[in-house]
């Protein structure tokens, strides 16, 4: 019972025993006092002191003269020296008991004696006879819910206003504070997406109950985000856009992995399919382009550690041609990092989307950042428990292959192939904590069957995060995940062993028709993923927040594809191997020093710097020739080879930003970065990117409408960089084998040592509203971004030797678009909530200038997609119908402007239609416009006489010149099948149903939900799906290019999910 | 406060320090080869065997797509620019696969002379720098017989006949290097005597290309060597038309022989269409494995080089014999003329069955279809392109060219 203790003697204090805590948490001795008084009675002073501290005091009444007075000006004080001040002279022996308690006793008395009656209750001292006084301190639970839906609301912050104490509400809405100080206290509730409130509550000792009924807003300018700094920003503080997914849209969104969650969530966020088959990735591109030789994907952070989201190795194997090309392709997917996270560990995200946000990340954050934060559990919070379990099934419909081969009865060929997949998931966690750590342990478990055989994909992920506070400025957060993911595919894409490709050409393929033997073959891969950092967060004083994150990504992933031996077309058989790994290191320090100048004016200083360190290691072998059937390995081919490559990329880096406020309402920010990398050339220093924003919060003015609630403008500048590769800087001449394979070299890279990044800068103005009650919202945003410096990869002459184009910074490109987010709720009642949210993007892309550079085709020269000067960032070019619509043969005109291969606008929907505050109704469409693609598929099928389209239309004699240049000949006109490719997708339609409390014993949350994905869809594509684009290592980037890649399939879920 | 930031960045900076400590900053990249670590004198074997390589590679893409682009072979390609060049149009903006590795690799090996020549201790007697001097001399010719105009290290444009001129200049460095150097180096000599012989018979030096072909025996072959090692060792042909239906020979001289004709133009009827399904797939067989070896001169071409020296003098009598000698080594029947024209007739035939697959052909036909010549040569050329002209890439950044 007792914890620590001290003496207060004849005016003097001794400490008799010294303090030893029982746990790192604070003892009540050491907590702050924040006391402030002058010239009050003891008594008064102990009640002050137990309220300000929240610390409970209990203590003879004979021990406090009533006519002794005190003064304490202890605001940076502990409670212990509080006391010792205020008790200075009497004698007295201060005796910390467990739960927060604190004992006032004669020095003669036995204090274990007290502490035990206390406990039983008996407020008694030794002789029974003088009564106790107990100042104790109560627990304040409740629950956090939903004002619209009366659904419960996690990870909001209760605070008790003027202490330290708070906590998090939990999934199922309860919360608990415990120790907060009797008397008249104001609790304040805080939580992304809803509006605040404060409460003023009268607290007694025992559990007081405050529960509170949220409202959702739309435009919360006092939500936190997080902007590269120590401390997190408020959003009226920031001058650009920043898209936030929270906790109540990842409810309702697709949930088979992480890439699901970003669909059609944010404006300017497009992601590309590669595959259709499950396991497949997607690729990511915030506003359009911002390089063509460069990655335009965005950074990703989880829990502040850099993830590689960059396209793995996969299925591709030895079949590139950086490692040689023994063979015809994969699998030709791209599966991504990202989606081996399992998505439900996700709590919010955040999207940056340019480097007008981006400054302060540096050299890589040009093409935007994502901030993925994951779920935590609470100090002092009891253990909740979630469990989720969802089944589904997946099939491959008419609609969703297109409305050519959709519409075949036999969907040329492929129909009898197709099956239906299933889906299943498990997933557990539980969160919670006691006063020193708080946890949040997950398991997932997801197995998904591909509409095709042979494909599937299982998913194994753990989590654990936990938190300590070892000092009382000093939190620390530890996060780790680790996953299993083992697919396996069939082949596909442009690929003599693909299976679309074999099936869509009848007999007129590789295999001569007999395409079930393309299901001999085996293509399996499995990754093992973690990802996993500390963070210390300081504020050693209130004006000083410290934040340290050390972390790493680590992913390991084997690769396999067996042709076995008597393989059909390739009989002595052939296996190929990769083994692929990455690391990336983290090491990110900032410090935020915030202070106020006067009434009105406020500045926070930050500084800090960053330190990555990026390893890739692969090894491929190959191996042929197998002496007969069963189980092999490389070594059991008559003849092998194997590669082996390894690369490692630093970047670190300084920034310096300052946050001017003004009246909390007109706020300025400056800032820059310093960057190193190792990629650039020898010759180039440190790169500096600059950066400067406003953001005005007009509503906050006296003048400002009441029924017009929130208006802020912003607008912002910046750059950030993108490096390029590892060894571009450098002159290098490439290992290969020569005669009787003795090593040889050739000239590979010619170098350049003035090679740096390129340098985006972007402008970006906007605003956010809400208004009528938050009936009406919008976020609109202009940008115009340029790349400057842009990587283009220049040729030198042939004759001189290097072949390789090598980069340099010649080159100049531009975006520009508008982002309009409107949500309104037309119907708010108690029993009726609609909501709709619109939202609308626009990129508009040119090459400014080419530099040194020869305009040049990206992805392969056939494909006809250009980077030309005065054209969209990339352009197809090529032949054209000059009389599409006469009756007659088709006149050309050659090299023609076709239109931009990314769309130049895309828009989408989101509603939700909520009755009885249980059951809800969900819809997310989406759709993309302005763009072209070759139909490369439909050209190969209509040249071997199977496209329906043709067939539909002999004799050719009487069709006008368009559909004789696609169809007519052995060899019809490929560019003729160059087609607008807009589309408009249905992403999803969910039901759900919140049972109502104790419809289950101990459960305290349950919610029914059947989902289909991919219900609709639109195209003016006749191909499978103009959202498709060759991946993997197989990617044609910038290019795009869809070719005998499986279509998205429907998949129907049906989910419950319990709390208790 | 300012102490505090100061703090930071103390803390910020030690970060740094102790990262570095750690060797976490260092960058050490294996795999590819700075430039510099070349100029090692211990890498001379590497720099040697790198730009044969370069060449081998260069001979296999001149032997395929020269092959498609000459009377050799037949496109049935899905491959846009492998059914241009058998269709005989051979465009700036396709030509990159045979430009430009036969450019590199020619640049490649000159620039590996003046390396070795630098690095080596004893360099006038040091094989491979003879080496380098035989191959660069091979990846001239090799130019020129495709490439329709000379292109030296991002020079301007000059006349087809320089490749050859620049070969029989380093086939000669080649020769008298062999021969100081000793009777090791004997078979290097006589692939140069090949070599030269096969560059003069181009630049109309017909008695001297008749004086070196003398010099090289019936049985000798000079090859670049294949493997199936790795993917760039492997035979292209081979590649195009058995890893994948690219190229058949239906269609061509050799296909009129039958499966069986003649034992140097071997192929097999598939029962199948090529991969653009136009016509039926015959595949080749001289190269029926991935590490088949490409030959660069042949003791038989040195016949047939004399056999049009005679011809070229009006002696059909001693061109026929010439020819029947190849014949009769090959055990094939021999064959007969007795005008000047179906002497260039049955010579050109000849000379397709021997160089057959071999990147020789295209030169060939565009020479021998000159009026008086081969009357075969002169039908096949009509409306075809007869070399490849500078690839894009050399267009786009040679500024030389003046973008021709």
């Amino acid at each position: 019972m007792l914890a620590a203790q001290r003496s207060v003697a004849d005016a003097r204090v001794s400490l008799v025993q010294p303090v030893s805590l029982t746990s790192k948490r604070l003892s009540a001795l050491e907590r702050p006092a924040r006391l402030k008084i002058t010239d009050v009675s003891l008594e008064d002073a102990l009640r002050a002191l137990h309220q300000r501290s929240g610390v409970a005091l209990a203590y003879s009444s004979s021990l406090v003269p009533a006519d002794r007075r005190v003064t304490c000006l202890c605001t940076d004080v502990t409670v212990g020296d509080a006391l010792t001040l205020m008790l200075r002279g009497l004698a007295v022996q201060v005796t910390e008991l467990e739960g927060d308690m604190v004992l006032l006793a004669p020095e003669t008395q036995d204090v274990l004696a007290v502490s035990n009656n206390l406990a039983q209750g008996r407020i008694q001292d030794m002789q029974g006879t003088t009564s106790m006084r107990v100042l104790s301190a109560a627990r304040v639970i409740g629950r956090v819910s939903n004002a619209n839906t009366g659904q419960p609301v996690g990870s909001a912050q209760v605070t008790v206003e003027g202490t330290t104490l708070g906590a998090l509400s939990a999934d199922d809405g309860t919360y608990a504070i415990a120790g907060v100080p009797e008397g008249n206290q104001t609790l304040r509730v805080r939580r992304l997406g809803y509006t605040s409130l404060s409460r003023s509550l009268q607290v007694a000792a025992g559990d007081v109950r405050a529960d509170f009924v949220l409202a959702p807003i739309s435009v919360s300018l006092d939500a936190v985000v997080v902007t590269g700094t120590a401390g997190q920003a408020r959003r009226r503080e920031v001058g650009n856009s920043i898209g936030t997914i929270s906790a109540e849209q990842l409810a309702t969104a697709p949930k088979q992995n992480v890439s699901d969650l970003l669909q059609g969530q944010v404006a300017g966020v497009q992601q590309f399919a590669n595959e259709g088959q499950v396991g497949s990735g997607t690729t990511i591109a915030i506003r359009g382009l911002s390089s063509v030789t460069q990655s335009s994907e965005p950074l990703i952070y989880i829990d502040g550690v850099r993830m590689n989201n960059q396209t793995y190795m996969n299925n591709t194997l030895t079949r590139t041609t950086a490692m040689g090309n023994p063979g015809p392709a994969g699998a030709q997917n791209s599966p991504k990092p990202l989606d081996n996270l399992n998505p439900d560990d996700v709590l919010r995200i955040e999207v940056i989307r340019g480097p007008a946000a981006t400054t302060l990340y540096g050299t890589e954050a040009a093409a935007g950042v994502i901030q993925i934060f994951t779920k935590r559990g609470q100090l002092n919070g009891r253990a909740q428990w979630n469990a989720g379990l969802t089944g589904g099934v997946r099939t491959q419909t008419g609609n969703s292959l297109g409305p050519v081969v959709g519409k075949d009865d036999d969907y040329i060929g492929l129909k009898r192939f197709l099956r239906n997949g299933a889906q299943r998931e498990f997933d557990l966690a539980v969160s919670g904590g006691n006063e020193s750590v708080s946890y949040f342990l997950s398991g997932n478990h997801e197995f998904a069957e591909g509409t095709l055989p042979k494909n599937d994909s299982r998913r194994v992920g753990l989590r654990g995060n936990f938190g300590f506070q070892p000092h009382k400025w000093l939190n620390v957060a530890v996060n780790t995940a680790f996953s299993n993911r083992a697919s396996n595919f069939l082949e596909s894409g442009d690929n003599t062993y693909g299976f679309l490709l074999n099936v869509f050409r009848g007999t007129q393929d590789y295999t001569g028709g007999k395409h079930d033997i393309l299901l001999d073959i085996d293509n399996a891969g499995s990754t093992d993923h973690f990802v996993g950092g500390v963070t210390f967060t300081g504020s050693p004083w209130s004006s000083i927040a410290t934040r340290l994150t050390i972390g790493t990504d680590y992913t390991n992933s084997f690769n396999e594809e067996t042709l076995p031996f008597n393989f059909a077309l390739l009989p002595k058989g052939q296996r190929n191997t990769s083994n692929w790994m990455h690391r990336t290191l983290t090491a990110d320090l900032a410090t935020t020093w915030s202070s106020k100048v006067g009434s009105k004016f406020t500045s926070a200083l930050s500084v800090g710097g960053q330190f990555f360190q990026d390893l890739d290691h692969t090894q491929v072998g190959t191996a042929e020739g197998f002496g007969g059937p069963g189980a092999v390995t490389l070594s059991s081919g008559a003849t092998s080879r194997a590669n082996e490559a390894e690369m490692t990329t630093v970047n670190a880096g300084l920034f310096v930003q300052e946050l001017f406020g003004y009246n909390d309402r007109l706020f300025l920010t400056i800032g820059a970065r310093a960057d190193g990398n190792s990629a650039f050339g020898s010759d180039l220093g440190l790169q500096v990117y600059p950066k400067v924003s406003a953001s005005y919060v007009l509503s906050d003015e006296s003048f400002w409408p009441e029924w017009w609630q929130v208006m802020k403008l912003r607008a912002a500048w910046g750059e950030a960089g993108k490096a390029p590769g590892a060894f571009d800087a450098v002159r290098t001449w490439t290992p290969v084998a020569g005669y009787e394979a003795q090593a040889g070299v050739t000239p590979a890279n010619v170098g350049n040592p003035q090679l740096g990044p390129e340098r985006t800068s972007e402008i970006e103005v906007g605003f956010e509203t809400s208004a009528l009650d938050d009936r009406l919202s919008a976020d609109v945003t202009w940008y115009r971004k340029t790349t400057n410096d842009a990587l283009f990869r220049v040729t030198t002459p042939p004759s001189q030797g290097f072949l390789i184009a090598s980069l340099r910074n010649v080159g100049q490109l531009e975006s520009r678009g508008v982002e309009v987010s409107v949500t309104g709720v037309p119907v708010s009642r108690r029993n009726v909530n609609w909501s709709v949210t619109g939202r609308f993007s626009s990129n508009t892309s040119e090459v400014l200038d080419l530099g040194e550079a020869a305009p040049f085709t990206v992805g392969f020269a056939s494909l006809g997609q250009w980077i030309r000067t005065g054209y969209p960032v990339v352009s197809i070019f090529g032949r054209k119908v000059t009389n599409p619509d006469a009756l007659t043969d088709p006149t050309y005109a050659t090299d023609q402007y076709l239109g931009p291969v990314y769309p130049t606008h895309n828009y989408g929907f989101n509603t939700s239609l909520q009755l009885f505050r249980r059951l809800t109704f969900s819809a997310l469409a989406e759709g993309a416009g302005g763009h072209m693609a070759l139909n490369n598929m439909p050209w190969q099928t209509a040249r071997r006489n199977l496209w329906p389209e043709c067939l539909d239309r002999q004799p050719y004699t009487e069709q006008t010149a368009i559909w004789r240049a696609r169809c007519a000949g052995a060899l019809p006109d490929r560019e003729s099948w160059i087609r607008p490719a807009d589309y408009f997708k249905l992403r999803t339609l969910t039901t759900s149903y919140q049972l109502p409390s104790g419809a289950i014993p101990k459960v305290s949350a349950a919610t029914l939900m059947l989902q289909v994905q991919n219900p609709w869809k639109w195209q003016r594509h006749p191909g499978l799906d103009p959202e498709l684009t060759r991946g993997g290592n197989f990617a044609v980037f910038p290019a795009r290019y869809e070719y005998y890649q499986l279509p998205p399939s429907r998949l129907v879920t049906l989910a419950a999910r319990l709390t208790y | 406060m300012r102490r505090y930031h100061l703090e930071s960045m103390t803390v910020a900076a030690t970060l740094l320090l102790l990262l570095s400590g750690c060797g976490l900053t260092d960058v050490s990249n294996p795999g590819p080869i700075q430039d510099v670590a070349l100029d090692d004198p211990a890498a001379g074997r590497t720099v040697f065997i790198g730009l044969v390589s370069d060449i081998e590679v260069a001979t296999g893409s001149a032997a395929y797509y020269a092959g498609v682009a000459s009377t050799d072979l037949n496109a049935d390609a899905t491959q846009g620019w492998v059914q241009n060049f058998g269709a005989g149009r051979l465009l700036t903006e396709e030509s990159s696969y045979v430009w430009d590795e036969a450019q590199s690799a020619r640049w490649s090996a000159e620039f590996g002379i003046e390396r070795l020549k630098k690095t080596q201790a004893d360099p006038a007697t040091n094989p491979w720098i003879a080496g380098s001097y035989l191959w660069a001399g091979y990846a001239n010719r090799i130019l020129g017989d495709i490439a329709c105009v000379a292109v030296f290290d991002g020079g301007p444009a000059e006349p087809n006949a320089k490749y050859y001129e620049r070969a029989l200049a380093h086939f000669q460095e080649a020769t008298t290097r062999a021969t100081a150097i000793g009777a090791t180096m004997d078979s290097l000599r006589i692939a140069a005597a090949a070599g030269t012989a096969q560059a003069h018979l181009i630049l109309g030096n017909y008695a001297q290309a008749g004086q070196a072909a003398a010099q090289v025996p019936t049985s000798f072959r000079w090859v670049a060597h294949r493997s199936g090692n790795t993917a760039r060792e492997q035979n292209r042909v081979w590649e195009g038309t058995i890893l994948s239906t690219q190229a058949t020979v239906h269609g061509t001289f050799s296909a009129g022989l039958g499966e069986s004709g003649d034992s140097r133009t071997p192929w097999k009827d598939l029962n199948k269409t090529g991969s653009s399904g136009i016509r039926p797939y015959y595949q080749q067989l001289k190269y029926a494995d991935r590490g088949d070896d490409i030959p660069l001169a042949k003791g038989a071409e040195m016949r047939l080089i004399e056999a049009e020296v005679a011809l070229r003098q009006g002696n059909v009598t001693s061109a026929m014999q010439f020819i029947n000698a190849v014949r009769q080594a090959a055990n094939v029947a021999p064959v007969t003329a007795t005008t000047v024209a179906q002497a260039w007739l049955a010579l050109d035939q000849e000379r397709h069955l021997t160089l057959w697959l071999e990147g020789r052909r295209l030169k060939d036909n565009a020479r021998l279809s000159a009026p008086g010549l081969s009357s075969w040569a002169a039908a096949f050329m009509t409306g075809r392109d007869s070399c490849f002209p500078p690839s894009l890439n050399e267009v786009a950044s040679n500024p030389n060219l003046g973008g021709m």
